[in-house]
């Protein structure tokens, strides 16, 4: 009774802190936005519309929020079990690179199948460079901060180098990116509404949850990221937890790189991802290393990310002006979910009660 | 000749537990006083007082006739009392020279502390290159860079916290012949030790402490060993609570020729042979640092011995990651439960489904039916309250170690090891531990205990042995060995040993 009771009130301490970091960013934001010259309400009005006003605004801010979501819940996992992974950019490469070859390569093949082929592919590839990470950590104690960083540089190039070379679209005027898939290959749209890649979001993150919280490898994997003495003394195989959490960040990178490939980009270049590798790492930070959290996060900034651009025509918004509102905003989300923030709220709602009776 | 240092009515508490009973301490100047205790005594609590790490609650303290506060080291200093640490706190990567100046040796300047050195070099040698690294020094050198810091501070007494336990023989040598050069240049040392040998070599006077308390004082010449032992290890506090002849059966964890060499290329266990059988408790005492840590590892399978094996029942006990797929039921209470035994950030319900005692879960787990099978199991084993969802950092030591035995009696295994299994804890929880081995014991299962209260071994073990520098004397039947012949072992000599009062040392 009493447990339920108390995780009512975190839920509502959460929305709490989520309205007042909304509020704040927006505070905050209003100065640039005034600085600028933009109609205020106006701005905020259209905003909204373009992140949740229609059926088309509300699958825009889903695309957007796909691969952010992706990379954030892998970097949620190996967060949990005490492990950096910051090479989400690299893994969102090498999953589009591998997908795009697949889709390419195989056009002849029926839809669903492309589909299909394409996303496990993209997971190979990611996989393949969450695994290396995860590999040369548990082999040879290298950092794994180090190593994703490293790595992110080597796929871009990768990319960079083939996109300007041997896989370049012959018709495509020098620029630097591939063909675009066929349109059989490309995720549909459910009811014009829900993109597939949001389906797939859904279905990533109960996974993820399943396995922080209903697995003894979720165990596991947060009784290392608490300390390693205690899962040492147990028996766990820590090293191979250590690999199999970046394995799994991979996985879900490369997954994000597929989706976004065939759900919205089309075709692969080098300027791909716009550093959706690191605003996961934020959205892992916002959703506190949960699953839910995490998928919760991600939604929010992909509507904020999606109404904020869509916006900016509409209202006059400078494209600088709406990236500092954007940085505005997720730095608040940032700092409400910090222990400190969280601790004094917990303090002073406790207070607030206790003056009540 | 009067006393350097006086210490008169010391008292000091930590919650309930009292570290320093009403303790009086002299020492006079020109001499060797050697402290002597078991594990928790209150030496270091004592020389932490001294030294102004520590302030007492009630006492007093006199350096040199004055009556002096110590609310720091730098006070102690000032005072003219300097403390060497067994592991002398320098920087390892700075070179010596370079330490000193951080240990405030000189006025400041490199040139002041040049003309520091050489005053006491004149006296004390430092007979190292002041260039060298720290790091690449022996620990003795080290030791000797501290007593120069020391010494260069205008230090009357130096405390040396148990020096010897990270030196080799021969380093041993060399630092009694500096402590004796301190002497005859008219300082005092206070000498930490439980190794009797060394005390009566190089001590004038020993004092005793005892469960906090100053058991007496005595001239080195004047005593012996067995006294020595019988003062350090006092009566029995707790009686013997097990009853019965012991219905022992096969042997269930056998020990052939263990030897253990750690990273620094010390061998910390050599060749020890131990049998562990059904229905009894085997007990290993002896004082910290004389193997448990290598012994515990090896019998809980954090790592195999370097040499040797270590068998469960007939078949070599497999390392610890392969125990849950082998189903090896050994139960084990680690040394450290908030490191080792629990993850503290982490509910009761999953701390209790870490480690191998646990029953198969499947793949995908129902939580409320976890939850329900650890309140079962948490309310089995007294744990208060059982709640599963408690985080395990909000327990009580008593009820963290219960949740422990919980987890690793899951499976009713047949062999316990238990390291320390009630350090720390209250009279209470104490009983209530103790109770479970005996109920063990009584069940069949195979208990060993390694534990430096030599109380809990003496209550408890239907054999004991000890553990001195890395190797096991006995078991011996519980009924052939008495309290005092396990001081001497603990000490580091046989059973029956007496001072060679005309030289001084021991036969």
């Amino acid at each position: 009774m009493s447990r339920a009771l108390a995780g009512r009130g975190d839920t509502v301490m959460l929305i709490v802190r989520t309205g007042v970091a909304l509020l704040g960013a927006a505070l905050v934001g209003a100065i640039f936005l005034l600085l600028d010259g933009v109609d205020l309400a106006f701005a905020f009005e259209e905003i909204l519309n373009q992140s949740v006003g229609s059926s088309f605004a509300i699958k825009n801010s889903l695309i957007d929020a796909v691969p952010i979501t992706l990379v954030g819940l892998g970097v949620a996992v190996a967060f949990r079990a005490g492990i950096f992974n910051l090479g989400g950019e690299g893994q969102i490469y090498m999953g589009a690179l591998a997908a795009v070859l697949v889709v390419l390569n195989l056009s002849g093949l029926p839809g669903p199948l492309l589909i299909l082929l394409g996303l496990v592919a993209g997971m190979v590839g990611g996989g393949l460079w969450g695994g290396i990470a995860g590999g040369l950590r548990s082999r040879l104690g290298l950092s794994e901060i180090i190593t994703t960083i490293m790595l992110n540089f080597i796929a871009f190039w990768i990319v960079s180098y083939l996109v300007r070379g041997p896989i370049q679209d012959p018709g495509g005027a020098g620029y630097p990116y591939t063909e675009e898939i066929p349109t059989k290959a490309e995720l549909p749209v459910i009811g014009g509404m829900i993109p597939l890649g949001a389906v797939l979001l859904v279905v990533a993150a109960a996974l993820i949850w399943v396995l922080l919280e209903r697995t003894r490898m979720g165990i596991s994997i947060k009784s290392l990221g608490a300390g390693e003495a205690a899962g040492r003394f147990a028996g766990l195989k820590v090293e191979r937890t250590g690999f199999n959490v970046l394995l799994i960040a991979g996985l879900l990178g490369g997954l994000a790189g597929a989706a976004s490939l065939l759900g919205n980009e089309g075709r692969l270049s080098d300027f791909f991802s716009p550093g959706w590798g690191f605003i996961g790492v934020m959205t892992a930070l916002i959703g506190r290393g949960t699953a839910i959290g995490t998928l919760v996060a991600g939604l929010m900034i992909g509507f904020l990310t999606s109404g904020i651009s869509g916006a900016q025509s509409a209202a006059g918004i400078p494209t600088a002006t709406a990236q500092i509102l954007l940085g505005v905003f997720v730095l608040f989300l940032i700092i409400v979910n910090t222990d400190v923030v969280v601790r004094y709220l917990r303090r002073a709602a406790a207070s607030l009660r206790r003056a009540e009776r | 000749m009067p006393a350097l240092v006086r210490m008169n009515g010391i008292v000091k508490k930590f919650g309930d537990f009292t570290a320093s009973n009403d303790v009086d301490f002299e020492v006079e100047s020109g001499e060797v006083h050697a402290l002597l205790g078991e594990n928790g005594a209150g030496k270091t609590t004592l020389m932490n007082i001294l030294y102004g790490l520590c302030i007492p609650d009630e006492g007093e303290i006199e350096v040199g006739g004055d009556r002096v506060e110590l609310n720091g080291p730098a006070d102690a200093i000032e005072a003219g009392v300097g403390m060497v640490h067994q592991h002398p706190l320098l920087v390892d990567r700075l070179s010596v020279v370079e330490n000193l100046f951080l240990g405030g040796v000189g006025n400041g300047t490199e040139r002041g502390m040049r003309e520091a050195i050489a005053q006491v070099e004149a006296r004390f040698p430092l007979d190292v290159d002041p260039q060298a690294l720290v790091e690449d020094l022996p620990m003795s050198k080290r030791q000797r860079i501290e007593i120069v810091r020391c010494l260069a501070r205008g230090v009357r007494v130096l405390v040396l916290d148990e020096p010897t336990a990270v030196l080799t023989v021969d380093e041993v040598g060399d630092l009694f012949g500096e402590m004796r050069l301190l002497i005859e240049s008219g300082h005092s040392v206070i000498f930490i030790s439980h190794k009797l040998s060394e005390v009566a070599r190089i001590s004038d006077r020993v004092s005793v402490l005892r469960g906090g308390s100053m058991v007496g004082t005595w001239r080195t010449g004047e005593t012996n060993p067995s006294a020595l032992a019988q003062a350090m290890v006092g009566e029995q506090v707790t009686p013997a609570c097990r009853d019965g002849k012991p219905r022992v059966g096969a042997a269930r964890l056998t020990l052939r020729g263990c030897s253990v060499t750690d990273d620094d290329g010390q061998d910390v266990l050599q060749g020890v042979d131990l049998e562990v059988r059904e229905g009894e408790i085997v007990g290993i005492a002896g004082v910290e640092g004389n193997g448990q840590k290598p012994l515990a590892a090896v019998t809980q399978g954090v790592h195999p011995p370097t040499d040797g094996d270590v068998l469960l029942d007939s078949d070599p006990l497999p390392p610890i990651e392969e125990w849950k797929r082998r189903r090896v039921k050994l139960g084990r209470i680690p040394e450290d439960r908030r490191k080792e035994g629990l993850t503290l950030d982490a509910a009761l319900w999953e701390n209790l489904l870490t480690g191998p005692q646990c029953p198969d879960t499947g793949r995908v787990f129902s939580k409320r039916k976890m939850v329900e099978r650890a309140r079962v199991l948490l309310e089995e084993f007294g744990v208060s309250p059982p709640d599963p969802m408690r985080l395990a950092g909000q327990l009580s030591g008593g009820n963290q170690q219960k949740v422990i035995f919980a987890r690793e009696l899951w499976s009713d295994p047949g062999v316990v090891v238990a390291v320390n299994p009630t350090r720390g804890l209250d009279l209470r929880a104490q009983r209530e531990i103790h109770q479970r081995f005996l109920t063990l014991r009584d069940q069949g299962v195979a208990v060993l205990i390694i534990s430096t209260d030599l109380d809990e071994v003496t209550a408890l073990s239907d054999r004991i042995g000890v553990l001195y520098a890395g190797r096991l004397d006995g078991p011996h039947p519980a009924e052939e060995i008495d309290r005092q012949q396990i001081g001497l072992l603990m000490a580091g000599l046989s059973r029956q040993s007496e001072f060679d009062t005309e030289g001084g040392g021991l036969l």
